[in-house]
């Protein structure tokens, strides 16, 4: 019932949703569907006290919808929403997590539009898990970096820089940037 | 009769004393069930069957015929569909690129390795000053965090707008841009 009312006036959110439900295992946890949500619900939670944190690949895009929605829904509906506070205390048992989504990380986004979160993905990792016998074992990772964006931290992808190995492309910005300081040393003799 | 019963004792004699040899070691016994006298007056030759064994290696390699042997021949198809089926086989990696800024190669899809590296040491150390509370005393993440470096001058007003200021040991890398008041 809470979920059709919610889905009918909230807009998209703008990250892609997995089309295969991830099988979310952890040690601890029996597997079942109550599971899964115990786990992406400690994936989510960790995300909003650590802003940028190392998944694997499957549980970070499995996460990501969640935890878009849930800023979404602290974005258009604000604190005071009753479905929004019940969301908010199911996701984030950890108190101080609800205030600093509403005071901290909701607000950052107040005039942007989904998404407001990132997900980068790291090449596929072989790290070594123990030796038997002089056998090696080694596993292979796929690892994704999930954020929410507008964190402290330095960004993951740096803006484009000017990095074009053609001497066409060098030559034409260092004109235009010649051109700029002369246009500017101009208007500063004109003023004088 | 009497020809009958030193038969039976004979056969009997054949048969354990074989087992007895094996078990016992190589210690001559004399043969079982034997009667002070010989029976037959002179000693049977016992016949070298396969239980007699002179070495272990010898019994092993007799017990070969009772371990689990393949009872079919494994047709061709099979060898190869294991050997070379598309699980075995290598792939060629053809979405492979090159970092811009630090020439290290991989794949299209994901991100630099390399850089990453060096952003996650960084993160890590923000990250630590900013768990750096305790939420059981009522400590929280209520400000925003705004990251001040080692020998930097202190930031004005309008840049840090009342966040909460991390002091970090090390000074800014040169990757990492500064905060402006135009953001």
């Amino acid at each position: 019932m809470a979920s059709n009312r919610v889905a009918a006036s909230l807009p998209r959110i703008g990250v892609t949703i997995g089309h295969v439900p991830q099988k979310l295992k952890t040690g601890g946890i029996e597997p079942s569907r109550r599971a899964r949500l115990e786990v992406l619900r400690r994936i989510v939670t960790r995300t909003v006290r650590e802003e940028r944190v190392e998944l694997k690949w499957n549980r970070a895009v499995e996460a990501r919808p969640y935890l878009e929605r849930l800023i979404q829904l602290g974005v258009e509906r604000g604190p005071l929403d009753e479905y929004t506070s019940e969301m908010m205390d199911w996701w984030l048992p950890e108190k101080d997590l609800i205030t600093k989504m509403h005071e901290v990380i909701v607000p950052r986004f107040q005039n942007r539009e989904s998404p407001f979160t990132s997900l980068f993905r790291l090449p596929p990792q072989r790290l070594q898990q123990y030796i038997q016998n002089k056998r090696e074992v080694w596993k292979r990772y796929d690892i994704g970096v999930l954020e929410i964006d507008g964190n402290p931290f330095p960004p993951v992808q740096a803006e484009n820089q000017e990095q074009s190995n053609s001497i066409l492309d060098a030559l034409l910005s260092d004109a235009l940037r010649n051109h700029h300081i002369t246009l500017q040393e101009k208007l500063e003799t004109s003023a004088k | 009769m009497n020809e009958a019963r030193a038969r039976i004792l004979i056969n009997l004699r054949q048969s354990i004393d074989p087992l007895l040899r094996i078990f016992g070691g190589s210690s001559q016994h004399p043969p079982s069930m034997g009667f002070a006298f010989d029976v037959a007056g002179h000693q049977i030759p016992i016949q070298k069957t396969s239980l007699t064994y002179g070495s272990v290696g010898e019994m092993i390699e007799d017990f070969s015929i009772v371990f689990g042997v393949p009872k079919y021949r494994t047709s061709k198809p099979k060898k190869v569909t294991r050997k070379f089926s598309f699980t075995r086989l290598l792939q060629p990696i053809d979405n492979l690129v090159t970092c811009p800024a630090c020439s290290n190669i991989h794949p299209s899809d994901t991100i630099c390795n390399a850089c990453y590296a060096k952003i996650h040491a960084l993160t890590s150390e923000i990250k630590k000053k900013m768990m750096n509370y305790n939420p059981y005393v009522g400590e929280k993440q209520d400000k925003e965090v705004f990251v001040k470096f080692k020998g930097e001058p202190e930031a004005p007003a309008a840049v840090v707008k009342g966040k909460r200021v991390l002091e970090i040991d090390s000074e800014r890398p040169t990757w990492f841009k500064k905060l402006t008041l135009k953001e």
